[in-house]
């Protein structure tokens, strides 16, 4: 049994007030171990976005516990909740979600860079690394605009790499891209999870993306099974 | 560099179009505010000089005498009344002493003792009334520069000599070289002969100002010792207060300086001076505006990145730091440009419109107040860059990110 990395107890998430209130997610319970990588399946509408985003720190459950690290989520104000992320989480999204204006060696530098100084020669050079370690090393300086749709999906999981999270939350990672940079994504990712002992949480409704992981977790309804 | 300088700048560089339409905007704000600030600068110059420059700075007259009242018996009120008439008439008697003080004070430039009254000039039947300006024939120039203004003749103060102005000449009819009658308010009565004819450019100078050797005017003004006033130049004019407060301890005299004596001027002066204020004021809050609505259209626009950066940690205070740098590099950027453009525009017009006589365009390039309208406008940018900030570090990643 790998050591216990995050800990759901009673995850309730409502929307709306009154007679519109919906509860999308119900009486959730998790526990995420230590370098597992996850697939979270679903239909649409089925809460698992949600439940990403709230296990991100990027949305606040109505009720329940979270638990990451030993460190009581529900504790931490807005900025303890950003740093706690910036140092913890990872994030890669269905659309890559790379800023425009930064080339891709600055784009992995960012999540690093904004917590200290960019110029900092070791933050550049673990950028260039990560660039290296996911094959881009000579799209360096490329812009995004630049870069194919595997490409730019390769360098956001550089970029959720930069602070060397302990989790990363993916959503949709491959469903943006065509067979082969799929497979090549999720290699990828699986590869970092092995060596790096980084846990991963793909949410996706592909079978295929599943085939890669070691469990299943589904949420149907708002509940997970 | 910090790194949230870096964003900033990435961001103000990524579409150089916007960001140079923005600039422009802030700098033509600027160009606005330098050109106001010197334009009324100098005119306030201009209309100074123009006032201090064929006047008396500083005047030294006798003291008004005032009747004292002996208190009654009983402490009864006394009912004093002036009667000018029958009073000594009012003249510097020891002028020559008073003179001698006045050239000593820092700064005087010139000193003209003068016996002034008024008078007619009568030409056959044409007859003007003219203010008589008696001085020594040395000090003619000491005020009002009459010598370097003739027109015809010349400058020539003999004791039967006249100086009249172009339009009094033209009245009477006189040329030079003409006899004319000159009959004073006191009875006497002279002939004096036209030596030359000035054109200051000042109407009443012009046109009522007849110039006489101070000999001939104690004559006609019947007063064989003293002079009526002692008119002092100053190199500075903004001394004058200080000169004639020195003067006056000094002389015991009443010394009257010409800001005391144009004070409708200073209320010209300022009311030009809030109308300009009014207008810079409108220039920087329109540049505040226009910042600050650009800003917010950036912010709506990059919302997706905004909300990327919190998902990888970004605190809020990095966003709004990243937008207020924003301001700050257009401020800065606009305010230079526009600085720098409006000097040009300044010393451009200057030059253009100026003529050989060093009048043209009032406007003084090296008082735009550059420093000022520089820190102003960076400080506003930087306000103006508040509300987008704090919209930008409201945005809920959540929402944006499922969209």
């Amino acid at each position: 049994m790998t050591a216990l990395l995050y800990r759901v107890r009673n995850l309730v998430k409502d929307y709306g007030t009154g007679e519109l209130r919906t509860q999308v997610l119900k009486s959730v319970n998790l526990d995420i171990g230590e370098g597992e990588f996850i697939a979270m399946s679903g239909p649409s509408g089925s809460g698992k976005s949600t439940l990403l985003t709230i296990l991100g720190t990027l949305l606040s459950p109505t009720s329940g516990e979270l638990e990451m690290l030993g460190q009581n989520l529900l504790s931490l104000d807005e900025t303890g909740l950003s740093k706690f992320r910036s140092a913890h989480i990872g994030f890669v999204f269905q659309f890559h979600h790379l800023l425009p204006d930064f080339s891709a060696e600055e784009n992995v530098a960012f999540p690093a860079a904004a917590m200290s100084r960019f110029g900092s020669k070791p933050i550049r050079e673990r950028a260039a690394a990560l660039l290296d370690r996911v094959g881009l090393a000579h799209r360096r300086t490329f812009r995004p605009s630049e870069l194919s749709g595997g490409q730019k999906q390769r360098v956001a999981i550089a970029r959720s790499l930069m602070n060397q999270p302990e989790l990363i939350l993916a959503d949709e990672p491959t469903g943006n891209l065509d067979r082969a940079s799929a497979s090549q994504v999720l290699d990828l990712m699986r590869e970092i999870n092995r060596t790096e002992r980084t846990t991963f949480v793909i949410s996706t409704h592909d079978a295929h993306v599943a085939s890669y992981c070691d469990r299943t977790i589904t949420v149907v309804d708002g509940a997970v099974s | 560099m910090p790194f949230v300088a870096v964003v900033a700048w990435r961001y103000v560089t990524s579409n150089w179009t916007q960001s140079a339409l923005l600039i422009a905007g802030v700098a033509i704000g600027v160009i606005v505010f330098v050109f106001m600030t010197a334009l009324i600068a100098g005119l306030a110059t201009f209309l100074t000089k123009q006032t201090t420059g064929n006047i008396a700075h500083v005047s030294l007259e006798p003291l008004e005498r005032t009747s004292r009242a002996l208190p009654g018996a009983d402490g009864a009120t006394q009912l004093v009344a002036r009667v000018a008439a029958i009073e000594k008439r009012a003249q510097i008697l020891d002028w020559p002493v008073y003179l001698r003080i006045a050239e000593a004070a820092p700064g005087v430039v010139g000193v003209s003792p003068q016996i002034n009254s008024s008078a007619f000039l009568i030409k056959g039947q044409a007859v003007a009334t003219v203010a008589v300006n008696g001085v020594v024939p040395d000090r003619l120039n000491a005020i009002t520069d009459i010598g370097g203004n003739i027109l015809q003749g010349e400058a020539n103060l003999d004791l039967n000599g006249l100086l009249i102005g172009v339009k009094l000449a033209s009245t009477l009819g006189l040329g030079v070289g003409q006899p004319v009658t000159m009959r004073s308010d006191r009875g006497g009565e002279r002939s004096l002969t036209v030596r030359g004819i000035f054109k200051s450019g000042i109407g009443s100078l012009d046109e009522r100002v007849a110039f006489v050797n101070i000999q001939a005017a104690r004559r006609l003004a019947d007063l064989p010792q003293g002079v009526t006033q002692i008119e002092i130049k100053l190199a500075d004019v903004n001394t004058a207060s200080a000169v004639a407060q020195t003067l006056a301890r000094a002389t015991g005299l009443k010394a009257t300086s010409w800001i005391e004596r144009n004070a409708q001027l200073f209320v010209a002066l300022h009311s030009q001076a809030q109308t300009g204020m009014l207008i810079q004021i409108f220039s920087l809050i329109t540049i505040v505006i226009g910042v600050s609505s650009a800003l917010l259209l950036t912010t709506y626009r990059r919302r997706a990145e905004i909300a990327i950066m919190r998902s990888m940690g970004v605190t809020k205070r990095f966003i709004v730091t990243a937008f207020l740098m924003q301001g700050l590099f257009i401020g800065a950027l606009g305010s230079l440009a526009g600085a720098a453009l409006g000097y040009w525009l300044c010393v451009f017009l200057a030059t253009v419109a100026s003529r050989p006589d060093g009048s043209g365009f009032p406007i003084a390039p090296e008082q735009g107040g550059y420093l000022a309208v520089i820190l102003l406008t960076i400080a506003g940018s930087v306000l103006a860059a508040v509300l987008p900030a704090r919209a930008a570090a409201g945005i809920d990643p959540v929402a944006v990110l499922n969209q």
